[in-house]
């Protein structure tokens, strides 16, 4: 049995009067490829926050990593974010001024020392060797979503959150992010959380969880 | 790469990529900054200009001998007859007035009669050179005289019948002096009935050599208030009174301080007013840029790592509109002191300080503000956009 | 759904709204400021530089010492031409007299005048004239004498006399004799420190000269001398004398109240009066230079923050665009939300210039100032004017934008 990697128990997140995360009690362990669905609204993009760090929970506990997420201040949870989690966003969130390599550059830069050698390979290993020098305007959702990829794994993260990371893309870009990722976890060994709502590429996960109005509602283990 | 070269490089590219916003924002920052450093010259000019100006209207100290009275009456009124006469060395007052110290312009003066077909008339010796520069206010008519020359009251002439070019016999104690009269002036004051000369010529004529009855002192005011002048120089010559002249010195110092105070108000105002323009305008650039700030914040960024990112910013936009505002605000402070006050204004360097510290200052509040209310989004809310 | 579009985009963006909003107060305000200042400080400044004293001397036209004005003129000054330039005067009456007190005696001169004197002209706002108002710089020890037998004494006689407040002394003048109480000492530096001040009428009794005046000193308001006013007025054209005669330069305010006294000589104090228009004309010009200065600074922080502003919103314009609005409708919406914030800046920024203005005015010449009307829609309609002028440029700008370019993000 893997070691776990996030253990939640009784976790619950309300903005004000609206409870957008029940008591949730959710165990992954490490290496796993865990696959969020749910309508919008229902609580999984909350709960995906929260395990990267980027939120705090209402109630519960919450440990990721050996961190007990709660305990860690503000700049702790920085920390945390830097060193242990990769992240990749649906709307890609590039800094518009920088070029594909200097995207890629800023995590290191969060992370510890700048190294243009390094993006460089993590650009060529998601496949955009030839547009290290474009703007993130001059190049396609596809090619955007993957200088995410190179920025989330750049600093080697324990895990992997991805944030409907395929929602903008057509069919055969998506097929080409995910064959990506699965690569890439191969080498590195990564867990992966990624909220969704397709149910194709939940199906690249191992397991799949299943979120409605905050309450967890079902749970599906795929054949391996 | 090292981290430092990268963060500058960062923000180097940040500005570049956002040409329009970024000169904007130097442009307002150049502006603000360029204002405080022509207000502030030209204030601080301002003072030493008015009290240049203020020194037309005369002398602010006066030496008289001890057991002299002051018979001068402004206005033409002359009750010469009444006091005795009393003199001053005219080495004596050189002598006090050079240990002294005292930044002072100086006139000497010797008053007395000589006497002209059976009558005496009132004289007095002056250095036409110093009366020209001290006392601009002479209305002449005709020429500064040369030496055998005299200058005659407006009154005075009138009253004798005294005409430009003709030529008068005085008679002193010593000597008898021929003059011919080369100019009249008036004044609207006492000069209007004296009858000038070169100061040797009478105290040849009298008999006085090397002897004053009046100095008029022009002190420019600096740190020291006159008052203290006068009594340092009072001791230094025991023998002569030293007095303030309240019409100029008083009413001086009050105006001076009047225009100081009306140009730091000034000033005051439109600082606060640009600053707050300039400071709005930061931050409304900076507020668009919460979810920059919050992606940064995702990937892992302190607070004070993404807080130096975007103070760094602010910082390189202050600096360099300070040293635009700088160069530009000499430029206009130059151009007010030019046409107003004719002369230049002086280079003060460190109002370069000043310039680049009002348009940090600027950037920075105008930019800490906002980003202390999107510091405390959590990210995921910033890079929603809220 | 204008208005409801308006609304909304202020409660929903309360931060931009009011940076924009404060920018345009400010620069209202400094605009107001310094307009509502510009014309009074002229006025102030030379009200200011008439402390340095009388500029104008007037004294009876026989040149030989004798002759006297009449006291019985004095009111007239007030009802000339110029009588709103004229700030003060004083008359004098001076006699030579023995003065002695307690076994000291001591010849001086004895001066008749008006030192704070209440002045009623019929037709004409009473006024008050004498030294207290025209020569400000009297240093004055005790109080200024008021009672027929009060007197002030200059510091020098007084030390010669060893006279003090509270003492007193008698004058006597071809075997008059008067009796005076020492209400103050007065200390100036100049010649005035050797006579003996007392009022007017007394001097006359004592004098034997009953409604005379040797001569008066005039404190007016003058505009700065320049080529045409050096001008001979003997020689000039009807037209030109006309000119001048209504400008108040020193000589013709001169002449003006030559006029109204019998038997007198105006001259203009050249000392003073030189000095002050001088004076006058660099600080007006200065004053000028920093009010462009300030409106120009003003109006450009104004419209670069609406600038800011607009520039911002450019991804809200877009997708106005996208779901159909036209170039109008989208004008409207952003025009109608400059209209109202900058009318509403205009009048708080009118309110609170108005203010600075009294402030400075206040701090600085001890005065009110009363802002001109049409200060008001000024400030307002310059407010307005800027305000477009700020937000025109972005607003072309994005208007030419294709939505889709900005909303790709």
């Amino acid at each position: 049995m893997a070691e776990t990697i996030i253990e939640t128990s009784g976790l619950t997140r309300s903005y004000g009067d609206i409870c957008a995360l029940k008591p949730l009690d959710l165990v992954v362990s490490e290496g796993e490829w865990l696959s969020v669905m749910g309508h919008s609204g229902s609580g999984k993009s909350t709960l995906l926050n929260l395990v990267g760090g980027l939120d705090r929970p209402s109630n519960g506990s919450l440990r990721v990593g050996g961190e007990d997420l709660l305990a860690l201040s503000e700049d702790g949870l920085a920390r945390f974010r830097r060193e242990f989690v990769g992240i990749i966003f649906q709307q890609h969130h590039l800094v518009p001024y920088l070029t594909a390599v200097e995207n890629v550059m800023l995590a290191q830069y969060f992370h510890s020392v700048p190294d243009e050698a390094e993006a460089r390979s993590a650009l060529e290993r998601v496949g955009l060797g030839h547009r290290l020098k474009n703007r993130p305007g001059e190049l396609s959702g596809g090619e955007q979503q993957r200088v995410c990829i190179a920025r989330a794994i750049i600093n080697s993260p324990k895990l992997l959150l991805g944030d409907e990371p395929t929602g903008n893309l057509d069919h055969s870009s998506t097929v080409m992010v995910m064959e990506l990722l699965k690569e890439l976890r191969a080498e590195e060994r990564f867990t992966v959380v990624m909220v969704t709502h397709n149910q194709e590429v939940a199906a690249w996960g191992d397991r799949t969880i299943y979120l409605d109005d905050g309450v967890l509602v079902r749970e599906e283990r795929m054949r391996s | 790469m090292h981290r430092r070269r990268w963060l500058l490089k960062l923000l180097f590219r940040a500005l570049a990529h956002r040409t329009g916003r970024t000169a904007l924002l130097l442009a307002v920052l150049a502006m603000a900054s360029s204002l405080a450093t022509a207000l502030g010259i030209v204030s601080f000019s301002m003072g030493k200009r008015v009290a240049e100006e203020v020194r037309k209207y005369g002398a602010n100290l006066v030496i008289i001998p001890e057991s002299a009275r002051l018979d001068v009456g402004s206005g033409g009124l002359n009750f010469g007859a009444i006091s005795e006469p009393a003199y001053l060395q005219q080495r004596q007052v050189e002598d006090a007035m050079a240990r002294s110290g005292l930044k002072a312009e100086r006139s000497f003066h010797l008053r007395g009669a000589l006497h002209w077909k059976n009558a005496d008339i009132m004289v007095e010796g002056v250095d036409f050179a110093d009366v020209r520069r001290l006392f601009p206010w002479w209305q002449l008519k005709g020429n500064w005289p040369a030496a055998g020359e005299t200058v005659v009251g407006n009154d005075l002439a009138t009253r004798l019948g005294l005409k430009l070019g003709d030529t008068m016999e005085l008679a002193g104690k010593a000597q008898i002096v021929r003059l011919r009269i080369s100019g009249i002036v008036s004044s609207g004051g006492e000069e209007d009935g004296l009858l000038f000369l070169a100061l040797p010529e009478l105290q040849q004529a009298l008999g006085l050599d090397g002897q004053l009855t009046l100095v008029r002192l022009m002190v420019t005011a600096g740190g020291d208030s006159l008052k203290k002048s006068a009594t340092a120089l009072q001791l230094l010559l025991p023998s002569a009174k030293v007095n303030e002249v309240r019409q100029t010195a008083r009413t001086s110092e009050g105006l001076l301080a009047k225009v100081k105070l009306l140009m730091i108000m000034v000033t005051a105002v439109v600082l606060i007013s640009a600053g707050s323009s300039v400071a709005g305008t930061m931050s409304t650039t900076v507020l668009e840029r919460s979810k920059e700030i919050g992606l940064m914040k995702a990937m892992g960024g302190t607070r004070w790592e993404v807080m130096l990112i975007f103070c760094g910013e602010a910082a390189l936009l202050g600096i360099l509109g300070g040293l635009a505002g700088y160069l530009f605000g000499s430029a206009i402070a130059q151009f007010i002191t030019r046409t107003v006050f004719s002369a230049s204004a002086e280079f003060v360097p460190w109002f370069a300080g000043i310039s680049l510290g009002v348009s940090l200052f600027l950037a920075l509040l105008g930019s800490v503000g906002p980003m202390i209310s999107v510091f405390r989004l959590d990210p995921v809310r910033s890079l929603r956009g809220e | 759904m204008l208005t409801r579009i308006l609304k909304n985009s202020f409660l929903k963006r309360p931060k931009a709204v009011l940076l924009v909003f404060i920018s345009i107060t400010m620069g209202a305000a400094v605009a107001t400021a310094f307009l509502g200042i510009a014309g009074e400080i002229s006025h102030k400044m030379a009200l200011e530089l008439r402390s340095y004293g009388a500029n104008i001397l007037l004294e009876p036209a026989a040149v030989e010492g004798g002759g006297f004005l009449r006291e019985e003129d004095l009111p007239k000054i007030k009802t000339v031409f110029w009588k709103y330039n004229i700030t003060g005067f004083t008359p004098y009456l001076f006699g030579v007299a023995e003065f002695s007190s307690g076994g000291k005696r001591e010849r001086g001169i004895i001066s008749g005048t008006w030192f704070n004197k209440q002045l009623e002209v019929a037709g004409e706002d009473p006024s008050v004239q004498g030294i207290k108002v025209i020569a400000p710089w009297w240093g004055v020890q005790g109080e200024w004498p008021m009672a027929a037998d009060e007197a002030m004494v200059g510091a020098a006689l007084a030390r010669r006399l060893r006279l003090a407040v509270g003492k007193e002394l008698e004058a006597s003048v071809r075997g008059m004799t008067k009796r005076f109480r020492v209400v103050g000492i007065v200390t100036t530096g100049g010649y005035e420190e050797e006579q003996l001040f007392a009022p007017l009428v007394t001097v006359q009794r004592l004098l034997q000269q009953p409604g005379k005046v040797s001569r008066v000193l005039v404190s007016a308001l003058t505009v700065p001398m320049d080529d045409f006013g050096r001008k001979d007025p003997a020689i000039m054209t009807k037209d030109e004398f006309e000119k001048w005669y209504c400008t108040a330069y020193v000589t013709s305010v001169a002449k003006n109240v030559e006029e109204v006294m019998a038997g007198s000589r105006a001259k203009p104090i050249w000392q003073i009066a030189s000095a002050e228009g001088a004076l006058l004309k660099k600080l007006n010009s200065v004053m000028l230079l920093l009010t462009v200065l300030a409106l120009g600074a003003s109006a450009t922080a104004v419209s670069t923050s609406l600038m800011a502003s607009m520039a911002e919103r450019s991804p809200e314009i877009a997708l106005m665009k996208a779901v159909g609005a036209d170039r109008f409708q989208i004008s409207a919406i952003f025009i109608g939300e400059t209209l109202i914030i900058s009318v509403a800046g205009g009048v708080l920024g009118y309110l609170v210039g108005d203010q600075l203005a009294e402030l400075i005015s206040r701090t600085v010449f001890n005065s009110t100032i009363a802002s001109p009307l049409w200060l008001f829609p000024t400030a307002i309609i310059s407010a307005l004017l800027v305000a477009i002028a700020g937000s025109m440029a972005p607003l072309r700008r994005a208007l030419l934008i294709e939505p889709v370019r900005v909303l790709k993000g």
